[in-house]
């Protein structure tokens, strides 16, 4: 009661506030969420300053919590772009891959049991985990199968997908080598994917066979995807499409461009590929 | 054609890894729940990369915050131990429009739950106080916080990882290590504190923000760097004051000219929100021959709500939003509708809203989560602003 009490003070004092200073009254919000904390103010204060009066060596610093495979310089942590003044680049000679940082690093730090990836779905009623170990193991063969398909560093590999671990993994594999994951929201039509396609030119789209609703309604993937090759002025460049079949949505895979993720896994059987050295200015996504 | 944000690999991987020990104060080993999609950012930063970079274990959810039933966060909570939740305000909204009492966190151990994290749609703070209320036996600290894809890591915002440091009304905390945001003035002049501006950040950005758009270096500076030189453009208006506490109240569009003053339209959608009633609200402004701009509400009310008393409750909107923001605010025009038309991230389309009211055409988003939602609206929004 004596908290309602003082925001009923606090509120009609803000509108006392507000009507003697009539511009101000923009920031009239009446609640605050919480009386009870106290902060070491202190603590941010000193990284907020340090991150913009010192900004090289703060970076510089944060950096240093992950693996490179060329650690970059304090000098070169910042660096104007040559386009123009206010365009910036972070990092500009350290090499380092993200993947390896994700996965193979906790591996050999001794998480390999550890789950890395928790997969819940109340649509499908389905879970299913894997470990840092596992997820290794299946993302170095899913990269091993891009490579297979000609996806090189600087392709680029469309993601449409529902939320199942197979996105996650085609997003980790893509890190792993250098391809720039393009990932388009699973549900878009297929006017919006074409776009998305002509936008990038991928080499390769990863998808599922469908997505799954609340109430167990499916939403078939593949007649999308074909929409959007057909729309699509680059769809000649689209070399493979990978999908995944989910138990819930059927589809046929008539198009000699397409491959299911199993057949594809199970042709790379025994391929695992490394994380490849990437500039940090390599784009990522 | 799609706007490409990308996003370098080095920057973005140093970022990430500092936000999950200073910003979201995790600790490897522990278990992350961003309910959010892998197409969206959050996907991407926290269901996907941030929690991997950390040695957490990541939760990928395939589902909605209300399916089966509105226990479903918590079910997944207790079962996998989740010790950071981070969700959309508009995924909160749905929990509490079937429960508003918070009956089925009582159903569930939560007691591994150290924060919960509230992005995307900016947040009303009774939505903010109503998930601390309902969370209030476990203590969690409900932290809202600022983003946007093109910096895909958190702008503002209570960095829980370098303690936190006290709320205050209406500001989402503070600037982010790393992003100098300041109010601007029309013609680019940083504005004294405490003064409403467009919010923009002093160049250059942190590492894991943008470096640029997709092939194409000139629409990125045109469209973010060219309209104050020397800082990014947020495109979001709010004001930063004395102490540093950074407020975001609206997207720049979001801010409506009335009879010569500007006013937020979130600032009103704040005041809407405290109506027991109401569960879910849009203010709009409709362009007015007189005053140039007048605000126009749509709220969606609980489910147990009598309908038949519709215009008191209508009467006790107007009355609530002119005694909290004045008679100035010139707020007399609300209806009640039975949805918003959203994104499928949860954003409310305020500027279609907007154009149909207008009687200017419009182009229906492909993100729009229910495409016939328009058809059921527009003659709610013509009745209401008076041209049906």
């Amino acid at each position: 009661m004596i908290a309602i009490r003082n925001n009923i003070l606090q509120m009609s004092r803000r509108v006392l506030a507000c009507r003697q200073k009539p511009t101000a009254f923009l920031d009239c919000s009446f609640f605050s969420t919480r009386n009870d904390t106290v902060g070491r103010f202190g603590k941010y204060s000193v990284d907020f300053e340090e991150s913009l009066s010192n900004k090289e060596k703060y970076w510089h610093n944060a950096a240093s919590d992950l693996h490179w495979f060329q650690e970059p310089s304090l000098e070169n942590t910042l660096q104007t772009h040559p386009r123009s003044e206010f365009m910036h680049k972070w990092f500009s000679d350290g090499l380092i891959n993200t993947s390896y940082n994700c996965l193979d690093r906790h591996v050999l730090e001794g998480r390999g049991n550890q789950k890395a990836l928790i997969y819940d779905s109340p649509v499908t009623n389905t879970q299913k985990h894997y470990t840092y170990s596992e997820l290794l193991d299946e993302v170095s063969q899913f990269a091993a199968a891009l490579t297979h398909l000609d996806v090189k560093v600087g392709d680029r590999v469309v993601i449409y997908m529902p939320m199942i671990p197979e996105a996650a993994i085609a997003m980790l594999a893509c890190a792993r080598i250098g391809a720039i994951h393009s990932v388009v929201f699973g549900g878009f039509a297929a006017k919006e994917l074409a776009s998305r396609v002509d936008h990038c030119k991928p080499k390769v789209i990863v998808t599922a066979s469908g997505g799954v609703l609340p109430g167990g309604k499916t939403v078939p993937y593949k007649p999308l995807v074909e929409g959007a090759l057909e729309l699509a002025e680059c769809a000649d460049d689209v070399k493979k499409c990978v999908v995944v079949q989910r138990d819930l949505v059927e589809c046929t895979l008539n198009d000699a461009r397409d491959v299911s993720y199993k057949d594809l896994m199970d042709s790379v059987a025994n391929e695992r590929v490394d994380a490849v050295p990437l500039p940090a200015t390599h784009e990522h996504w | 054609m799609p706007k490409g944000v990308v996003s370098d690999t080095g920057g973005y991987a140093v970022a990430l890894k500092w936000s999950m020990s200073k910003f979201y104060d995790c600790e490897p080993g522990d278990v992350f729940l961003a309910a959010s999609d892998i197409g969206w950012v959050v996907g991407h930063s926290y269901s996907v990369y941030g929690p991997l970079l950390h040695g957490c274990t990541t939760i990928l959810f395939e589902g909605k915050p209300v399916h089966p039933d509105a226990g479903v966060l918590w079910r997944v909570i207790e079962e996998h131990g989740v010790n950071v939740l981070f969700a959309a305000p508009t995924g909160f909204r749905a929990i509490r429009q079937l429960d508003r009492n918070g009956s089925m966190t009582k159903k569930y151990d939560l007691s591994t739950l150290k924060s919960v994290f509230v992005a995307g749609e900016r947040s009303d703070p009774n939505t903010l106080h109503w998930i601390e209320t309902i969370l209030s036996d476990y203590k969690v600290p409900v932290i809202d916080h600022w983003w946007q894809t093109e910096l895909s890591f958190p702008g503002a915002g209570n960095a829980k990882g370098l303690g936190l440091i006290k709320p205050k009304h209406g500001a989402c905390a503070a600037a982010v290590p790393g992003y100098d945001i300041q109010a601007l003035g029309d013609d680019g002049e940083e504005l004294p504190p405490n003064t409403f501006g467009s919010l923009a950040i002093k160049l250059p950005l942190p590492p894991g923000t943008l470096p640029t758009l997709y092939n194409n270096d000139e629409r990125y500076i045109k469209d973010y760097l060219s309209k104050f030189p020397g800082y990014y453009d947020t495109m979001d208006a709010g004001m930063v004051d004395d102490e540093g506490y950074v407020s975001i109240l609206s997207r720049t569009d979001d801010i409506i000219n009335v009879s010569g003053i500007r006013l937020s339209t979130g600032a009103m959608e704040e005041i809407l929100f405290e109506h027991p009633d109401v569960t879910d609200c849009a203010v709009i402004g409709v362009r007015d021959d007189l005053k140039s701009e007048i605000p126009v509400g749509f709220v969606v009310v609980s489910p147990g709500r009598d309908s038949s008393k519709e215009s008191e409750l209508l009467d006790e909107l107007v009355a609530l939003v002119r005694q909290k923001m004045g008679v100035v605010s010139n707020f007399k025009s609300v209806a009640v509708v039975r949805a918003l038309p959203k994104t499928r991230s949860g954003k409310i389309l305020r500027q279609t809203m907007r154009k149909i009211a207008n009687g200017e055409d419009y182009v229906v988003t492909p993100t729009v989560e229910d495409p016939n939602i328009f058809d059921e609206l527009t003659p709610f929004i013509l009745k209401v602003v008076g041209k049906k």
